[in-house]
């Protein structure tokens, strides 16, 4: 029955996670081998030592397939990078079918120019997305197919990352003598595990809270508008607790773990806790107010950065489908209370749906990406005969015509 | 009585914490600062405790939320007569009662009209008072208007002066500059009356900003770290707008207002404490744009702290209030006419804080903002607006903790 099986990865700061799923003939997806493993080598989300990376990818898919008792050849891979950047791109093409209807090669002309980013020689574009259309100056079209007219205009939306640190994960990943079949943002993976297509329709806002880096994707009106990331993450929250309260790397992260909180908690305000010695750094008492407002400072900052952006394309007063934490970082207690406050809107944390046999850790918003990974696999791998049907659709969606990454 | 003991040592507010926590005592000193208090008493919201200390009762009762205290300067109930001297005597012959006051608050706020008797004299000495006590003494005084004549601006000098050595911030309001705003022809009641508005209206904004739950929170230690940049006291004024370019049309109402000197403070100034309060409809843009053009207008080196709070019941407005600390002093004057301190009798020992004499706790210097990166100082700075988003964002934002990340 399991005829195909589908991999996905992603070398993340602090873990490194690998799903392998059996992808059945109705197209469903179950997990079969999980991995989640210590990873190291990576700074930011950034290779910083590659051949220690190399051993975390090992390390990961050897976790997975010992789990799914099976070999893998071919790898789904995450990208998590620091510094994803959107762009709108708009192509034209004048309408060459004498009867002036909008066809198919138009649309496809139209995108094909829109496509031609003009990025700098160090970005690589890593998704483009379709956004609308406009004929003869009308604007707002969603499907032009049919319509009459002289000039097509089609908008999309280009996300682009560094040439550099992209090529050196879909690098590093290889080194584990895997093929990597396909790549995508880490912000759009967690979005179609952890987004309903309600939601998408309603508008919303997902943020993945990585050790190493936040993406962040926006919906409005069933397709994504807004994408972005920053090298700031959950690392931060543990190097700001270190550093305020002198504490060790250790200490730190198992308080922000045990005890941590978003908000400060009026239970909490007198309460100090105990940290174990961790090397030179003795045993501590922690008053857990002061870890609460250190917390606070950086995820609120962190989350007003999100903000800002979807504020930046007008989408701040769009997102009824609410908002959705995922990742790591969306564990920290009240986290998705402070978020739902500074953007005035329902916020849960996101745990990876559509995919069955995940239980544990594996279920939760920290596999949000990968999970998703797995769902954007499915739906490129050229496997039953039923998704060819709408593959071209979802392509549009996604503007993942094929666009390899390196 | 202030019935709340609590240890009299030095609180400092965290962000996340609950008003209440954070004892504070307004004292309205003098005929003006009691007057300013009344009107006060009426209008601020969730008013902490109030005191009126005044020679002569003041024409307009206080309400009854502002406990009184009448000050003896001699037999048969008789005034300063506009002698500081007989207001810091009085004073100090009061001192049990102001101690009872001020027992156990974080915080004294002062107000008080600069160049008589009572409020020339008394405030420097209860300044002081609050001082010995272990409360943040925040100072508000008016200065005379020209006509009232060069006595009392002699009085009202040599008591702000007093003032800035026992105040840990001093914030002036000199009612000549306001003068420019009233026109011609104004009577001289309506003309005190105006002047106790903007004051009023100041410093409502001021206690909303540090008080109310707010979206970018200002902290007390904002004010002390203004106030220690320069040893000239604080200038202080609000604007108010609504419509579109609001926030254009109360940053160019404050680049130009008299209270700053027509904006030559604004561009001289050390350091610039931006509150910016508005309604539910506030946008980060506008607090964004109004930020960006007080930096703009200040000097480059100039170390702004930005808060704002939003109210329900200010929807479509947007005010601005700004709190400037003078140039800064390379050599800040030390306390050289102690034989003539009206308040020195009751001063038992040197405060440890004031404006302009020392370096403030928790401003990190380059390098420790360097360690504080620690794992991060390896790698490429995440930087956003200019801003090293690796250092610890609780130092960036001034939040200060129970233990200090410097002591050990």
């Amino acid at each position: 029955m399991a005829d195909f099986h589908i991999a996905a990865l992603d070398i993340g700061t602090a873990r490194a996670r690998a799903v392998i799923a059996d992808q059945l003939d109705d197209g469903s997806l179950i997990a079969r081998g999980i991995a989640d493993v210590a990873s190291d080598g990576l700074e930011k989300s950034l290779i910083v030592d590659f051949p220690v990376a190399c051993d975390v990818v090992r390390n990961a898919i050897a976790a997975a397939e010992d789990d799914a008792q099976l070999k893998i050849s071919d790898v789904y891979l995450v990208l998590s990078h620091p510094d994803v950047r959107p762009a709108v791109q708009t192509g034209t093409v004048h309408i060459t079918n004498p009867s002036g209807e909008v066809t198919e090669a138009d649309i496809d002309a139209a995108a094909e120019a829109a496509r031609q980013a003009r990025l700098p020689p160090d970005r690589t574009v890593i998704h483009s997305i379709a956004q609308d259309f406009s004929v003869d100056g009308h604007e707002g079209i969603l499907d032009p197919r049919g319509m009459s007219g002289n000039v097509l205009r089609h908008r999309m939306l280009i996300l682009h990352g560094d040439t550099t640190a992209l090529d050196n994960r879909v690098r590093c990943a290889a080194s584990a003598q895997v093929n990597v079949l396909d790549s995508a943002f880490g912000g759009l993976c967690a979005a179609l595990a952890a987004l309903s297509p309600a939601q998408k329709a309603a508008g919303a806002v997902v943020i993945d809270l990585g050790a190493g880096s936040t993406s962040f994707v926006v919906y409005a009106n069933r397709s994504l508008v807004h994408a972005g990331s920053l090298g700031i993450g959950g690392n931060h929250l543990t190097n700001d607790l270190a550093w305020g309260l002198r504490l060790s790397f250790r200490q730190a992260e198992q308080l922000k773990l045990e005890y941590g909180s978003a908000l400060p908690r009026a239970r909490d305000e007198h309460r100090s806790v105990s940290l174990e010695a961790d090397g030179a750094f003795p045993a501590r008492m922690v008053r857990l107010s002061d870890a609460h407002a250190i917390l606070h400072a950086r995820m609120d900052e962190l989350l007003r950065w999100v903000r800002s952006q979807v504020d930046a394309v007008g989408a701040l007063h769009r997102i009824g489908g609410g908002l959705v934490l995922t990742g790591g970082g969306a564990r920290l207690d009240s986290a998705d209370k402070l978020a739902g406050r500074l953007f005035n809107a329902p916020c849960v944390v996101g745990r990876p749906a559509g995919i069955a046999g995940l239980s544990g850790e594996a279920a939760g918003p920290a596999f949000a990406s990968v999970c998703g990974m797995l769902r954007y696999a499915a739906m490129q791998q050229p496997g039953p005969p039923r998704r060819r049907g709408w593959r071209r659709w979802f392509d549009r969606l996604l503007g993942a015509n094929g666009e390899p990454v390196t | 009585m202030a019935a709340l003991v609590r240890p009299l040592a030095r609180r400092q507010r965290g962000t996340g914490d609950v008003s209440d926590a954070f004892q504070t005592v307004w004292i309205g000193v003098g005929n003006g600062g009691c007057r300013t208090l009344t009107a006060l008493a009426e209008t601020l919201p969730d008013a902490p405790a109030m005191l009126a200390v005044h020679a002569r009762p003041s024409s307009p009762p206080p309400p009854p939320n502002v406990r009184e205290l009448r000050l003896f300067c001699g037999p048969g109930g008789v005034g300063t007569g506009g002698d500081p001297e007989v207001g810091r005597r009085a004073a100090i012959a009061a001192v049990d009662d102001l101690r009872a006051a001020l027992a156990g608050r974080h915080m004294a706020v002062l107000l008080a009209g600069l160049g008589g008797g009572t409020a020339s004299g008394a405030a420097p000495a209860i300044a002081a008072l609050a001082r010995e006590q272990g409360a943040f003494v925040l100072a508000f005084a008016t200065l005379p208007f020209f006509f009232e004549g060069a006595r009392r601006r002699q009085v009202a000098a040599a008591a702000l002066a007093d003032l800035l050595r026992h105040c840990d911030a001093t914030v002036v309001f000199p009612n000549e500059r306001i003068c420019e705003w009233i026109p011609d022809g104004t009577p001289v009641e309506r003309a005190f009356l105006t002047v106790d508005h903007m004051v009023g209206a100041s410093l409502r904004t001021l206690w909303k900003l540090f008080s109310s739950p707010s979206l970018i929170h200002l902290d007390f230690a904002d004010l002390r770290d203004l106030a220690a940049g320069s040893s000239a006291p604080l200038a202080m004024a609000s604007a108010e707008a609504s419509g579109v370019d609001r926030d254009r049309a109360v940053v160019a109402e404050l680049a130009t207002s008299p209270l700053f000197d027509h904006g030559a403070l604004l561009r001289s100034a050390s350091g610039v404490l931006v509150g910016i309060a508005g309604g539910p409809d506030l946008t980060l843009a506008e607090v964004q744009r109004v930020s960006a053009a007080v930096r703009d207008l200040a000097p480059s080196g100039a170390r702004l702290h930005v808060g704002v709070t939003t109210d329900p019941m200010a929807e479509g407005r947007l005010g601005l209030t700004l709190l400037l600390a003078g140039p800064a002093t390379p050599a800040p004057e030390t306390a050289e006419r102690p034989a003539q301190s009206v308040a020195a009798p009751i001063r038992s020992e040197p405060a440890p804080t004031g404006p302009g004499r020392r370096p403030v706790q928790g401003t990190l210097n380059l390098d420790a903002e360097n360690r504080s990166k620690r794992r991060f100082s390896g790698v490429a700075p995440t930087i956003v607006d200019g801003e090293d988003l690796d250092v610890p964002a609780f130092v960036r934002r001034g939040i200060r903790l129970s233990q200090p990340p410097a002591a050990e």
